[in-house]
């Protein structure tokens, strides 16, 4: 029970900072744009910006877990350990580099929503973004095999990664995002590396 | 004169009972009234601060480990040390236990709430230091920092230049905070002590019995070595500290509440950068300095203040104006005295020298004994 949550929360934990040095700069303008004055005037678009990525990362959790514990068994364990390392080493460089190898899904497709204009649709598209720390979330539920581990795992990644954008939103600390995409970027290096031994000491068991 | 009477008190009248004790707190009491003399007579306040802050170090490690051989027997820790709670608190745990503590009333480390060296002492000793100090304690009050301090000196050459330096890793701190903060509280464990930790390599840890213990033991030794050791001596900065340190980059937040700052006067800064690659902890970079500012990671050492060839870096309070810019700038003896700068410097000394006393001091009497017995442990 409590692995998934651990896992979710040091990868959410990555994305979280990620979402918030990367993707942010895109979506928060959107959404600032979108927002009228006062506390509900923010809260409303916010939710379902939310709701958005709710709805994104539950989808994936479960239609992740499902095709894993459909295939996962006849895929070859040394294959998923390699592409699991991969990713990790993907994730590291990133941190290292603070070249971002993600398909920059965030950034192609602000102009199309800038004319949307749906906070829900915002929500769907961050949510979906394929950055590293979220291939290795993928990787990581598929190989559980399990669809109760990819609804927790999933669950606990949107809550954490929720806790950045939250005050983002509110507080509205645009000015500190320089700062805080350095800090992202280095909180990516060091969970890729927790997360390599924590690859490798299970493939090694 | 009235540093020296409070130190006089706090340093001596704590080991009236102990006549060797009390001998070498003097020693120490002279040393530390002749280091504050110079100090505010040349004003070089980086310079007899940083003596003052290797001594503490050293005097730290060569107190501390010896003490924990006559505990225990050796420095490592084994089960049954923390299974008794035996195991000494340091301010380094102190973000990772305050969240499991507040949500689930846990102290996730193997000591004891009210022991000598147990949590609350602790937590209290640095809520004063950051009251007092602010961030400042990472130059005046951490044992820890003195060490890279008195590596970054020993060297009379920088033999790598900061000129290439990538001044991104300065985050890295702060990236640490935050995944040992939530790591420790999800694992309910003390992380950055089990497994990063440099000073584990001169103070305790776990003794290593297996190839877990063992890989611990060599993280905590290759860190300490290489950002500790080595790299000072060849930057000839804090690297531990600027690039490393969790809880450094946790006081540097905290550390706010305290209203002293290093502040870059506008009128006289020429941005000639000579600050920029002398600050040991790198708060001053091209961006801060065009500000006019230095990042929140100062930790109040004093260098720039000293090198800046315009005498343009001055310690102040917060929303006070600059010296040179107050409405009446009447030089008066009262006004020299009472100067932000000084009033900071006093606290500093004063903690700093009630707090080391029993270190320090207690180094000395182990020295007398390795001199005397071969032994640093008192038999
Ligand atoms: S940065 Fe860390 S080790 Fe260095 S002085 Fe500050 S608290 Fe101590
Ligand atoms: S900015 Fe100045 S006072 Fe602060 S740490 Fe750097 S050199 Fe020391």
């Amino acid at each position: 029970m409590l692995e998934p949550v651990i896992r979710a929360f040091l990868l959410g934990l990555s994305t979280g900072a990620l979402c918030l040095g990367y993707c942010s700069p895109v979506f928060v303008p959107l959404m600032l744009a979108e927002q009228r004055e006062g506390f509900y005037g923010k809260l409303i678009p916010f939710l379902q910006f939310t709701l958005g990525r709710f709805t994104a990362y539950m989808t994936f959790g479960l239609m992740v877990g499902w095709a894993g514990s459909l295939v996962v068994e006849k895929v070859p364990r040394l294959f998923i350990g390699l592409s699991f390392i991969g990713l990790t080493i993907l994730m590291f460089l990133y941190g290292l580099k603070g070249g971002f190898p993600n398909l920059q899904l965030c950034g192609v497709i602000s102009p199309l929503l800038r004319r949307i204009k749906i906070p829900f649709v915002f929500g769907l598209f961050m949510g979906f973004n394929l950055c590293p720390p979220f291939l290795l979330a993928f990787t990581d539920v598929f190989v559980s095999g399990e669809i109760y581990y990819g609804l927790t795992f999933f669950l606990v990644f949107f809550l954490v990664t929720s806790l950045f954008l939250f005050p983002l939103i509110f507080l509205g600390y645009l000015s500190a995002l320089p700062s805080l995409r350095k800090v992202a970027q280095l909180a990516a290096l060091i969970i890729s590396v927790i997360y390599l031994f924590l690859g490798v000491t299970q493939l090694l068991s | 004169m009235l540093l020296f009477l409070l130190l006089a008190f706090m340093l001596l009248g704590g080991n009236a009972n102990n006549p060797r004790m009390l001998a070498a707190s003097g020693v120490y009491l002279i040393f530390l009234t002749i280091l504050t003399y110079l100090l505010f007579r040349t004003g070089r306040i980086a310079r007899y601060r940083s003596i003052f802050f290797s001594t503490f170090a050293i005097g730290f490690v060569i107190s501390f480990i010896p003490q924990m051989l006559e505990m225990r027997g050796n420095i490592g820790l084994t089960a049954q040390d923390m299974a008794n709670l035996d195991v000494p608190l340091c301010h380094m745990t102190i973000p990772m236990l305050l969240i499991p503590g507040a949500v689930y009333g846990v102290l996730i480390f193997p000591t004891r709430l009210f022991s000598e060296l147990g949590f609350f002492p602790m937590l209290f000793l640095w809520l004063g230091a950051t009251v007092v100090l602010g961030k400042g304690w990472c130059s005046w009050g951490c044992f820890y920092g003195g060490l890279d301090e008195f590596f970054s000196k020993l060297s009379p050459k920088r033999r790598i230049s900061s000129k290439k330096f990538n001044y991104t890793w300065r985050f890295f701190p702060f990236a640490l905070l935050l995944v040992i903060v939530i790591w420790a509280f999800l694992a309910l464990e003390p992380v950055y002590c089990t497994w990063l930790c440099p000073f584990k390599a001169v103070t305790e840890y776990a003794k290593p019995v297996d190839w877990l213990t063992w890989l611990q033991t060599g993280i905590f030794i290759t860190i300490f070595l290489g950002l500790v050791v080595a790299l000072p001596l060849l930057m000839k900065r804090r690297t531990q500290c600027g690039l490393f340190c969790p809880i450094g980059a946790f006081q540097s937040v905290v550390g706010l509440v305290n209203p002293y700052r290093v502040r870059i006067d506008r009128e006289k800064c020429d941005q000639c950068g000579a600050c920029i690659g002398q600050c040991p902890t790198f708060s001053i970079t091209k961006e801060t300095l065009a500000k006019h500012k230095v990042s929140i990671t100062c930790a109040r050492c004093g260098r720039c203040m000293e090198i800046c060839p315009r005498n343009a870096v001055q310690l102040s309070l917060v929303g006070v104006p600059l010296k040179g810019h107050s409405a009446s700038t009447s030089g008066s003896l009262f006004k020299e005295v009472f100067r932000p700068d000084t009033f900071f410097v006093f606290g500093a000394l004063l903690f700093g020298g009630i707090f080391s006393n029993g270190f320090v001091a207690g180094s000395l009497l182990r020295i007398i004994n390795l001199i005397q017995t071969g032994s640093l442990v008192f038999q």
